[in-house]
């Protein structure tokens, strides 16, 4: 139940008059996003002891229940690794605040930027055609800190998901496909030959287990980036961050589905993707192995493939009615054409 | 007998009323967007009640020729379930990784898969047909 925003109001500037020790006022409150898992609200914060330079503008989640994925974190880890995020130079909105109790349930605060984040506007508008010529370099680098940095040093490795001990990167994220699609078979009674298919080319195609492990943004394309006119702003939506091979989250951005209509252009509907790989490669001083972006180009389609079925059931289930998510069941098959299309 | 419009015209009309009326006329974008993914589901309602029985035949025919050797049942669907998650398991065992059963399982699926396009997305399906087309030349 979306709380009455006086109430949500009033609860937040008792967190926060405890949390920084003075008079604050919260205004302009809004409702930016909202459905059964989580919502998302716009706000001015005043801090009186802070003035002159005590005025934030913010973004504040909470946290309400449901997941697309079994493996999605936490708000308190998301928050968590957008802190390492930004203490490693990675272009994050400031993570000012966790509150893990708001109103009966946890809440983060972050910074507000403006910006785009709309994939069909960013792909489309005649606005940001500078923006799409530099979006692809500037994704490249940005990927690659994000790549570069030492989860161990933060303790990252037991707080998120990642392969054990006896399972590469691959063979984890597919033994996690085969059983949701067992789940799905179970409880719609529907199966997926198409996805059966690519499941089995990915078992018997897997490349060398990677040298090193990398945190995993999990959802890095054009959609959960701020853009702006001088191209990329900030890196948003890190509830899918786990240990795992970098290419997974190198080929993420090439998925058909992310290319919103302009399908010819791999790169999210913006570009070839040969910019994007560059700037990574040379960032990290190594060379980007296409048979290995296509591998998990293929698992990345397939992985989507399961996610738009997990929505599907989430409005099938009554968790959550959404005309969306009820399409998404339908969509599928467009990504199992992909599928098909990448493993012939 | 029910007298017309038919089923399929009444869904039409609905799709019509939220498409070109009901969106145009909302100002929350949300809202908006919303509506025409209503109309478009709609579409697809009335696209399945058109094709479904002949598609549902042609599948079953292809699968009987995969897995089966039988004249069809009385219900095609339940048949068709019942051939396709046999079909999942031999795919999942390795049993269609080469050859010719490789070979015809993919030519079958990929044809199930165009199928489901025709009737959630045409347009989609159009477009990577030029597409394949496009490559071919």
């Amino acid at each position: 139940m979306n709380p009455a925003p006086d109430a949500l109001r009033l609860a937040l500037e008792e967190k926060l008059r405890a949390l920084t020790q003075s008079e604050v006022r919260v205004e302009n409150l809004t409702m930016l996003a909202g459905g059964a898992s989580q919502e998302t609200w716009a706000l001015d914060l005043r801090i009186a002891a802070q003035q002159p330079n005590g005025d934030y503008k913010l973004v504040l989640r909470r946290q309400l229940g449901g997941k697309i994925y079994r493996d999605a974190l936490d708000l308190w880890r998301e928050f968590h690794v957008m802190q390492v995020a930004y203490a490693s130079h990675v272009a994050v909105p400031y993570p000012q605040a966790f509150l893990p109790d708001l109103l009966g349930r946890p809440a983060a605060l972050v910074h507000y930027h403006a910006g785009e984040t709309i994939g069909r506007r960013i792909v489309r508008e005649p606005a940001f055609e500078h923006a799409r010529k530099k979006l692809p370099a500037q994704m490249g680098a940005m990927l690659a800190r994000i790549h570069q940095i030492d989860f161990e040093k933060h303790a990252l490795l037991d707080e998120l998901p990642h392969p054990p001990a006896h399972q590469t990167p691959a063979q984890w994220i597919l033994t996690q496909l085969e059983n949701n699609l067992d789940a799905i078979l179970e409880e719609s009674h529907e199966p997926h030959p198409a996805l059966e298919l690519g499941m089995r080319w990915l078992r018997r195609h897997e490349p060398a287990p990677p040298e090193k492990l990398a945190l995993i943004h999990g959802d890095y394309r054009i959609g959960n980036v701020i853009v702006n006119a001088d191209g990329l702003s900030h890196v948003l939506d890190w509830e899918f961050a786990h240990i795992g091979d970098p290419y997974e989250d190198l080929a993420w951005s090439q998925v058909r589905d992310w290319r919103f209509g302009n399908d010819a252009l791999q790169f999210g509907g913006i570009a070839q993707p040969d910019e994007f790989f560059d700037a990574y490669a040379r960032a990290l001083n190594a060379p980007v192995d296409r048979a290995r972006v296509h591998y998990w180009q293929v698992m990345g389609n397939a992985r989507w493939a399961v996610g738009m079925l997990n929505q599907a059931q989430r409005h099938l289930r009554g968790e959550e009615p959404n005309l969306e998510f009820a399409s998404l069941g339908r969509r599928c098959a467009e990504v199992e054409w992909e599928v098909l299309h990448l493993v012939r | 007998m029910q007298d017309r419009p038919t089923a399929q015209e009444l869904i039409d009309a609905v799709a019509h009323f939220l498409g070109t009326e009901l969106a145009p006329s909302l100002h929350d974008p949300r809202q908006k967007f919303r509506t025409l993914v209503a109309a478009n589901v709609l579409s697809i309602v009335a696209r399945e009640l058109k094709l479904g029985d002949e598609l549902a035949q042609a599948e079953w025919h292809r699968l009987n020729a995969l897995m089966g050797d039988d004249a069809p049942g009385e219900d095609l669907r339940a048949e068709i379930d019942v051939m396709t998650r046999a079909l999942c398991a031999r795919i999942r065992a390795g049993q269609a990784d080469e050859g010719e059963f490789h070979d015809a399982v993919f030519a079958h699926v990929e044809q199930t898969v165009m199928e489901k396009l025709q009737v959630a997305n045409p347009k989609f399906l159009e477009r990577v047909m030029k597409e394949t087309a496009n490559r071919r030349e």
